[in-house]
């Protein structure tokens, strides 16, 4: 498990400073957002798709797998 | 433009962590909530929406991703789903133009009905059923019921669904489904997760976190598209959307592990308390625009926040609640 935790800190330290980097660069994106409305667009989609992914990703590493299925296995399913 | 100070950061934070609750609980957008909150924040009305949808894509990826982890994602029946109510919602945007040309009070008047209709029969029979399987004291499962209807449609060609469980159902239905989702959207305005996520469970047989997690899914394939093309309209305000992403990373995974730990019928109870409330906020608005009575409109929006509040700390309390109790 040592892995995940180790994947984890540094996914979250990417998203982290991907985070900051975009934060900072305002006025390049809003001058983006003047200029060229089909890089914008796809930069806001992929920008929001990108840390959407990260955090389901950094997330996923951080819970133990186990936990969920041991959940699922206490709790039966019962509707099935 | 928004200027992002301390006091403008926080509250956009704070929405995007309750909205987050919301929608990884529920499988709902969270547009109805967050689309308000901006205008009222100071966004135009259609950068509100712009931003609102960028958010949700965000908010739909994080879910999604946690659903699959848990079974709880049909890819297949997703894929149907979302192109029968891509169709539909041109349908429905058709409906919309056709009722514009006759004259907009008309307009106004069908599509508040509809919505207050529909939302508030959703939540009755909901309400209803789940409180009925809750007073059995046994988890029942509402197919065994209503997936009869279903079973008798045999339209080929038939297809399985491994993650729902099914292992026959004409493909014309779940398209079908997926049409009269889009239909509704496109006519309300609203994502449509409200009527799928019943629909799933009462007419396909999916399991309640099963539809949750489908809905999500076809909710980020839509929401991917409506983003770009807002965007490139200059609707969407990537900051304001970024702040509110923070806050729900951590939101949805409360509501997602909150479907694990709260029982099936309590699940389908909280959704048709939500959705009945969303109905009684609508009718107030639209009550409130009718006869110009200010008092109405303040009430729908007291309404939505209250609702939004009670329902993410339910979701909060019973999660941790539980897992408590499965330590």
């Amino acid at each position: 498990m040592t892995w995940r935790k180790t994947a984890a800190a540094a996914l979250l330290l990417m998203i982290v400073f991907g985070y900051y980097s975009v934060l900072s660069n305002r006025p390049f994106i809003e001058h983006l957002k003047e200029t060229n409305n089909f890089l914008y667009a796809l930069a806001s989609t992929i920008i929001m798709l990108t840390f959407g992914f990260s955090i389901g990703l950094a997330w996923s590493l951080i819970i133990n797998p186990q936990r969920d299925t041991n959940r699922q296995v206490k709790e039966g399913k019962s509707e099935r | 433009m928004l200027t992002f100070d301390f006091f403008m950061i926080i509250p956009l934070v704070l929405m995007g962590f309750l909205v987050g609750v919301l929608s990884g609980f529920f499988g709902f957008g969270g547009g109805f909530i967050i689309t308000p909150f901006l205008f009222t924040s100071g966004l135009p009305m259609n950068v509100a929406v712009g931003t609102s949808i960028a958010q949700i894509m965000g908010t739909a990826v994080i879910a999604t991703m946690r659903h699959r982890r848990l079974k709880n994602v049909d890819v297949k029946l997703g894929l149907i789903t979302t192109t029968g109510a891509i169709v539909g919602v041109e349908i429905g945007a058709q409906l919309i133009e056709h009722l514009k040309r006759l004259s907009l009070e008309v307009l106004d008047f069908s599509v508040s009905l509809v919505y207050v209709f529909l939302l508030g029969t959703i939540s009755t029979f909901m309400s209803w059923e789940a409180w009925k399987s809750k007073r059995r004291g046994k988890a029942e499962n509402p197919k065994n019921r209503t997936y009869k209807i279903a079973r008798h449609i045999k339209i080929p060609p038939m297809i399985s669904l491994s993650e729902s469980g099914i292992s026959s159902i004409s493909f014309w239905l779940i398209l079908s489904l997926g049409l009269v989702t889009g239909v509704t959207a496109g006519f309300v305005g609203a994502g449509g997760g409200f009527l799928q996520v019943p629909l799933l469970i009462y007419l396909i047989g999916c399991r309640t976190t099963v539809a949750v997690g489908t809905n999500l899914f076809g909710m980020l394939i839509a929401s991917i598209y409506a983003c770009f093309s807002h965007a490139l309209k200059g609707n969407v305000d990537i900051f304001a959307a970024l702040y509110m992403l923070a806050g729900s990373a951590v939101g949805t995974q409360i509501g997602v592990s909150a479907t694990k730990h709260v029982k099936e019928e309590n699940l389908r109870l909280a959704f048709g308390a939500c959705v009945g409330s969303i109905a009684l906020s609508v009718a107030f608005e639209f009550l409130s625009r009718a006869y110009l009575i200010r008092f109405l409109g303040l009430l729908s929006q007291a309404v939505l926040v209250l609702t939004v509040f009670s329902l993410s700390s339910f979701i909060i309390i019973q999660g941790l609640r539980l897992r408590e109790r499965f330590k």
